[in-house]
């Protein structure tokens, strides 16, 4: 590999800072896709779960099912080979997603629920059921007829996971809250619990690693590309302007080249400043879903984004330059920064434009007053760990395949970060966004900025971040 | 001991958010008295308690203790910080020596120098946190047991008992300084412990029966009707022996004949030199009892005087029918 | 392999966690500080010690460590409980002032710091590798035999405070007896006459023996001198009343003891013989007084239950077939499951007392499998002189007949000094629990406000709590690497925390003496399920593990929604003040 690039003439170093915030904001994404569910649950329905990460073990574990049937117990027989499976297989992957589908609906308020009772309108229960059960096979042929593919795998573990994770709200965690036990109990409750879903996992999985099935490459325009391996993004400034470089060191492919001249970039910078503003400007003083601040940072964003790609014009590696810096980023690791935000936007339209937010955002301030205003706080309490059941899934599929190997710790593992990130952020959805970006960026960049500190200190750093907070902000930071 | 009044409330002031609770209270109370404070609801008095108290910080406006600022018996001592700070520095300075260690390598200099330096970013974090919080709140730094300590006990609107503890237990927790409370003699000096102890449950036998709670030596407190939490609360104060009791509704959800008791006994207790400031809602308890009244409505002091006083008062009326 | 073996290791292995469970139950059960970082403490312990124990570094490949002082195994303990307690409180320091669920996952994360340090650090304790070679105190010098002077003093020693023991518990069980009338027909029994009337009673004459006369020589002078502090006397009497004279007897029978089995050439066999149906004696007697009212009915109703759960794991034992036996377990362990379940529910006597009748089942089944099954097979065999051996080798607990000679092995003095340890801090915990000091921590855990109010500072209070909580995690991290002798990082994670945990509620939260409960019952649990483990085939075992694991969470969780007190449940402490 070292030979190829040296053949490029002008490799640009690794800016390690540079590098490392890049790196932080890619695990600080990784932190929030289960940080997100932690803190609805810990915020919503008061229990500090320490099963969390023990729920996304389950759901990346779950993704085996449509991944890689042949090496899940008991399933082995329905397959012919790894992958393949007979048609009892893909119709037992079917209702399997059918009733993942139908019991997460279930798990919102029973027989009523899957009438359509949770929705906003009040439909005929005929029609509610109809579209309900149209939902579930929808879901559950695009799982059948995809299946081994991973992201398939994805759909598949949010279904399920999201049916399985009110069952503990349900059968465990409900119960002590009917018997009104402090929150410290609580906490000894979700370590049982995941102590009874990790080894759970591991009485069916056995002890033995397990990974995916998965083709690394995925046609993109044409060009195939190596989602896991590295790609180095180079960056150089030089008299007459910059150039950019993204290249696959393995296969040696150019994925993007291009250059814009010192006027252009001034051009696309003051371009997207003034759309950014006019986003700003136009959603002042309101609150809507898209208020000003996030309206102008998308609109800027997105018109650097586009600017920069219609501008660009090509060129070839400068020889010499006054800057040069390389970055390198997974296009897996830009998937889960793309996922996290993805998920955010859906929590975020979710807690300001419907009812059910509103109804999450209230029993989040205050459980009782909640209860007297007539909010429904046990169907809100469901729904939040029917969206962290699902985003746990969805967020352990990405993980097992980010980690390569799926073993029966990755969730207790990213459990401690999540959870500095959580009370960083003082018990609120948006502040555990904000507390998962903050610990990934210190574990990153501590890790670089501290010589001789290993890798191994990635954990300790969020927690030393945390304590210094604490220290200051008993509440955290938002509390 | 000073002839500075016992308690000497001025210009007290307190907001939340956007609302004034206490807006320049000013009074005083003395020795061997019982002062009601009284006033519609919202008027303020439990805020005050809580300011009194220092469970608050004031806003402005100060509270003094026979002649000591509370805020002044509350802070840390010189010599608790001295045990923090170095706490901290030497907390920091073994992270220092550590993060040296790893660094750059074992020489002497190169230990000593971040040790050093750890403990010197331990005593700014300590003073740092310190001046922060005092900005913010002032609560986190303050000792409010220190008030306690130098002779004033409140008791709470709500009453707090130890539920799980006993009638007798909770009694023989209050008295101050006792020998067993000290982790050493405890297993070290048990004769002494003994003998306190012994003396403690004297006292404790006396408060319960003078507050007739005989019959429930061994009852958990948690188990108490309303009326026997409030002589619990009250007999606790008792044991402690203080200046100063500040009563949050003694007799809220007590019935008559047990409201009698407790008068009663905060009379005598009155007769043995203790001073007593009360927050009440029963009129007719606050007059029989108290020798002074305070009026507040709206965080401000109304009106001051004796009962009958008060019951001409057009002020006071007013205000009760406006309220 | 003896069984009385399996049950010594348990036993070395309960005590050292019960030391664990006891610092949880300080900080958690006795001043309501979750400490979710526990086994951090438990492993400065455990490293402190081994690099007290160990020799200077010497040099060899593949074990690197900072510092090998080469103390005595003495030193190094105090030396564990001191550095895990002055840690303890400075990790209080920044802690304590948060809410209880941030005050917990924040030690979490302390203790998780303390394991990668130890993990990346490879010049501090040889890093990711194994730390080896920490040499047992005196390993040398055992197993030792009769006849030697080494040998008496340990038989003195060991013999001694076993003697000791088992004499204060009898005591305690009459006691037991005398004050609270725990069967419900002894209620009408006067207080104070209660410890005479039982001196009549067959447990009565066995104490009066059992204490050598020491009693008569203490009895006068211990009750004058008690005397004068009435008060104190009435606290101390329902824990010290027999101390006394247990600890001289103890001295007394240690020293013959030594003197026999020095002098005779049979005498260790005789006096292990003796020593060992004295526990006997004193766990019947103790059983009998928490029995009850249980006449023969209970009894056996009981003992077919407990043979009845035994029975069920018949096709295990007696199928090699996988498919065959494995439906058929579930299935007889259904059935058994199911007849408990009725009787609980639809007969009076056992609904009024399923805790006693659970525990008398519990017992009966660890009978069966201690006595009985272990003589299965030499009497298919036909062979009942094997038979009778293994009785007298599992009924002779203290001495290991495996050799030619009886002997005390290394594994049953570990077993003597981690009971004496754990004795001994059960012993000065409860001062401490019963002293003022305990009084305001368990203040405290009900209302930090009150207390504060009072005039006291709870986060002094709250510092010792941790300092004391840790500093026995500490000492039981000493104890644990003395015994595994090679320590690794991965031996300390969360995990441990959470056994100190179940153990905790198990035996009880805020009672000391429970925690010695809940280790052996976790240990029990754990020692049978490998036994069983052992008869799946190796591919499965793995999985079979964790099964017991989910048992293991699941039960936990059915206690505490059930039974949140734990079995023993808290002292009740309301007759302490009566007079």
């Amino acid at each position: 590999m070292q030979g190829k690039i040296r053949v490029r003439c002008t490799m640009p170093p690794t800016t390690a800072l540079l590098q490392a915030i890049i790196t932080g904001i890619a695990t600080g994404s990784m932190i929030a896709l289960g940080a997100i569910g932690l803190s609805m649950v810990y915020s919503i329905a008061e229990v500090p779960n320490f099963a969390h990460g023990d729920l996304l073990t389950l759901g990346a574990y779950t993704a085996l099912v449509v991944n890689k049937p042949g090496n899940v117990p008991f399933l082995e027989l329905l397959t012919t080979g790894t992958q393949a499976r007979t048609l009892t297989g893909t119709v037992v992957v079917f209702l399997i997603t059918a009733v993942g589908v139908l019991g997460a609906v279930y798990a919102l308020g029973g027989v009523d629920a899957l009438g359509g009772s949770w929705w906003p309108t009040n439909p005929p229960a005929a029609v509610g059921a109809a579209v309900h059960i149209a939902a579930a096979a929808a879901v559950g042929l695009v799982v059948a007829w995809g299946a081994p593919s991973i992201v398939v795998g994805m759909i598949f573990s949010g279904a399920v996971v999201a049916t399985l994770a009110p069952l503990q709200e349900r059968y465990v965690f409900g119960k002590f809250r009917q018997k009104n036990v402090s929150l410290a109990l609580m906490l000894v409750v979700s370590l049982a619990v995941a102590f009874v879903l990790r080894y759970g996992i591991q009485t069916v999985f056995g002890g033995t690693a397990r990974s995916y099935a998965i083709q690394p490459t995925v046609d993109v325009f044409g060009a195939s590309v190596n989602v896991a391996v590295v790609k180095f993004i180079d960056l150089y400034v030089m008299d007459g302007g910059l150039f950019l470089n993204v290249t696959d060191p393995v296969s040696d492919g150019v994925l993007f080249t291009g250059s814009w001249s010192w006027l252009v970039v001034v051009a696309i910078l003051a371009v997207s400043a003034v759309v950014g503003y006019a986003g700003y400007r136009f959603r002042r003083g309101e609150r809507a879903i898209l208020g000003p601040y996030l309206l102008g940072t998308i609109a800027g964003l997105a018109a650097f984004v586009g600017l920069s790609a219609v501008l660009a014009t090509g060129g070839s590696v400068p020889e010499s330059s006054l800057y040069a810096t390389r970055v390198r980023l997974s296009i897996l690791r830009m998937f889960i920064i793309v996922l996290a935000l993805g998920m955010m936007g859906v929590l975020h339209t979710l807690l300001r434009a419907t009812k059910l937010g509103k109804a999450m955002r209230a029993t989040s301030d205050n459980r009782e007053l909640a209860q007297i205003r007539g909010i429904d706080t046990e169907r809100v309490t469901m729904s939040v760990w029917v969206l962290a059941g699902l985003f746990a899934g969805i967020g352990g599929v990405t993980l097992g395949f980010l980690f390569g190997t799926l073993t029966i710790t990755m969730g207790f593992f990213i459990l401690l970060p999540m959870f500095a990130a959580v009370i960083l952020g003082g018990i609120t959805i948006y502040g555990a966004l904000f507390g998962s970006y903050i610990v990934g960026l210190a574990m990153e960049v501590g890790i670089f900025a501290i010589p001789g500190l290993s890798a191994t200190y990635r954990v300790p750093i969020a927690f030393v971040v945390l304590i210094l907070v604490l220290l200051v902000k008993p509440e955290g930071i938002t509390g | 001991m000073t002839d500075a009044p016992l308690l000497e409330v001025d210009d007290l002031r307190k907001r939340f958010g956007g609302i004034t609770a206490v807006d320049g209270a000013s009074f005083s109370l003395e020795r061997g008295t019982i002062t009601g404070l009284i006033g519609p609801n919202g008027a303020g008095k439990t805020t005050t308690f809580d300011l009194i108290s220092g469970f608050y910080r004031p806003d402005g406006g100060t509270i003094r203790f026979e002649g000591r600022d509370i805020q002044k018996i509350m802070r840390p001592t010189a010599g608790e910080k001295g045990i923090w700070s170095s706490a901290s520095a030497s907390g920091f300075g073994l992270l220092g020596a550590s993060a040296g260690r790893v660094l750059y390598g074992v020489s002497p200099a190169v230990l000593g120098g971040a040790a050093a330096l750890g403990a010197g970013a331990g005593v700014g974090i300590y003073f740092g946190q310190a001046a922060v919080n005092n900005r913010r709140s002032g609560f986190k730094h303050s000792r409010p047991f220190r008030l306690a300590r130098a002779g004033m006990v409140r008791t709470f609107q709500i009453t707090r008992e130890l539920e799980e503890m006993t009638v007798l237990e909770n009694l023989l927790l209050a008295p101050q300084h006792q020998d067993g409370e000290n982790l050493f003699n405890a297993l070290f000096r048990r004769g002494t412990v003994a003998d306190d102890e012994a003396a403690i449950r004297e006292d404790a036998a006396e408060v319960i029966d003078l507050l007739d709670l005989d019959h429930l030596r061994d009852e958990r407190a948690g188990n108490l009707s309303g009326g026997q939490r409030k002589l619990l609360e009250l007999g606790r104060v008792l044991m402690l022996e203080p200046d100063l009791v500040l009563l949050d509704e003694p007799v809220a959800g007590v019935n008559p004949a047990l409201t009698d008791r407790i008068m009663d006994a905060i009379a005598s207790m009155r007769d043995e030199g203790y001073g007593f400031c009360i927050v009440e809602h029963d009129m007719e308890v606050i007059m029989n009892l108290s020798d002074r009244i305070v009026v507040m409505s709206e965080g401000k002091k109304l009106s001051e005087g004796s009962p009958t006083d008060i019951q001409q008062d057009e002020a006071v009326l007013e205000a009760y029918l406006g309220g | 392999m003896v069984v009385a073996d399996t049950v010594v290791s348990l036993g070395v292995f309960a005590s050292f966690y019960a030391l664990l469970a006891l610092g949880m139950n300080i900080k958690y059960g006795h001043t309501g500080l979750l400490d979710f970082g526990h086994v951090g403490f438990y492993l400065i312990g455990a490293y402190t010690a081994a690099l007290f124990v160990l020799p200077p570094e010497s040099g060899s490949p593949g074990t690197v460590y900072v510092v090998g002082l080469n103390l005595p195994w003495v030193v190094a303990a105090a030396a564990a409980m001191l550095v895990a307690g002055v840690v303890g409180a400075l990790v209080a320091l920044p802690t304590l002032r948060l809410r209880e669920d941030y005050l917990a996952i924040t030690v979490l994360g302390v203790s998780a710091i303390f394991q990668r340090v130890v993990q990346a650090e490879s010049w501090l304790v040889n890093g990711p590798d194994a730390l080896r070679g920490i040499e047992p105190p005196l390993t040398g010098r055992f197993p030792v035999g009769g006849r030697t002077v080494f040998g008496a003093i340990a038989i003195a020693l060991i013999g001694g405070a076993i003697w000791a023991v088992a004499t204060w518990a009898l005591g305690q069980a009459l006691e037991m007896d005398g004050s609270s009338g725990t069967g419900g027909t002894d209620a009408a029994r006067a207080d104070g006459s209660g410890g005479q009337e039982s001196r009549a009673t067959l447990a009565g004459r066995l104490h009066a023996v059992a204490t050598l006369g020491t009693d008569r020589l203490l009895g006068d002078r211990g009750g004058s001198g008690r005397g004068n502090r009435a008060l104190s006397a009435a606290v101390d009497r329902g824990r010290n009343g027999y101390v006394g004279s247990s600890l001289l007897a103890g001295v007394v029978a240690g020293v013959v003891g030594a003197i026999v089995t020095f002098i005779a050439p049979v005498g260790l066999l005789a006096w292990g013989t003796v020593v060992s149906v004295f526990t006997w004696l004193v766990l019947l007697v103790g059983l009998g007084r928490y029995a009850g009212g249980f006449d023969a009915i209970d009894y056996a109703v009981t003992l077919a239950l407990g043979a009845g759960y035994m029975l069920a794991l018949a096709p295990m034992f007696f199928l090699d077939s996988l498919v065959l036996w494995v439906p058929l377990t579930l299935l007889a362990f259904g059935v058994v499951i199911g007849v408990t379940l009725f009787l609980r529910a639809n007969w009076s006597r056992f609904a009024s007392r399923p805790f006693r009748y659970g525990t008398f089942v519990g017992l009966w089944f660890g009978v069966i499998w201690y006595f009985p099954l272990q003589v299965l097979s030499s009497l298919r065999a036909g062979d009942a002189m094997a038979a009778a051996t293994t009785l007298f080798n599992n009924t002779v607990w203290v001495l290991s007949l495996s050799a030619p000679e009886p002997i005390i092995g290394y594994s049953r003095f570990q077993l003597f000094l981690f009971g004496a340890i754990v004795f001994l801090s059960v012993y000065l915990l409860g001062l401490v629990v019963d002293s003022p000091f305990g009084r305001v921590l368990r203040a405290i855990r009900n209302d930090e406000r009150v207390v504060s109010s009072l005039g006291k500072d709870p986060f002094t209070y709250k510092i010792q709590s941790m300092a004391i909580g840790s500093a026995l995690a500490g000492l039981a991290g000493a104890l644990a690497a003395l015994y595994y002798q090679t320590l690794v990082f991965t031996m300390f994670a969360p995990r441990v925390t959470f056994i100190a945990l179940l153990m905790m509620f198990l035996g009880g939260v805020g009672n000391n003496r429970a925690m010695v409960v809940g280790a052996v019952l976790y240990w029990a649990f754990e020692a049978a399920t490998t036994e069983l483990a052992g008869f799946v085939p190796p591919d499965i075992r793995e999985n079979l593990q964790a099964l017991r694991f989910v048992i293991m969470g699941v039960l936990f969780l059915v206690l505490l929604y059930y039974r949140p007190e734990g079995l023993l449940g808290e002292r009740s402490r309301t007759g302490v003040g009566s007079e």
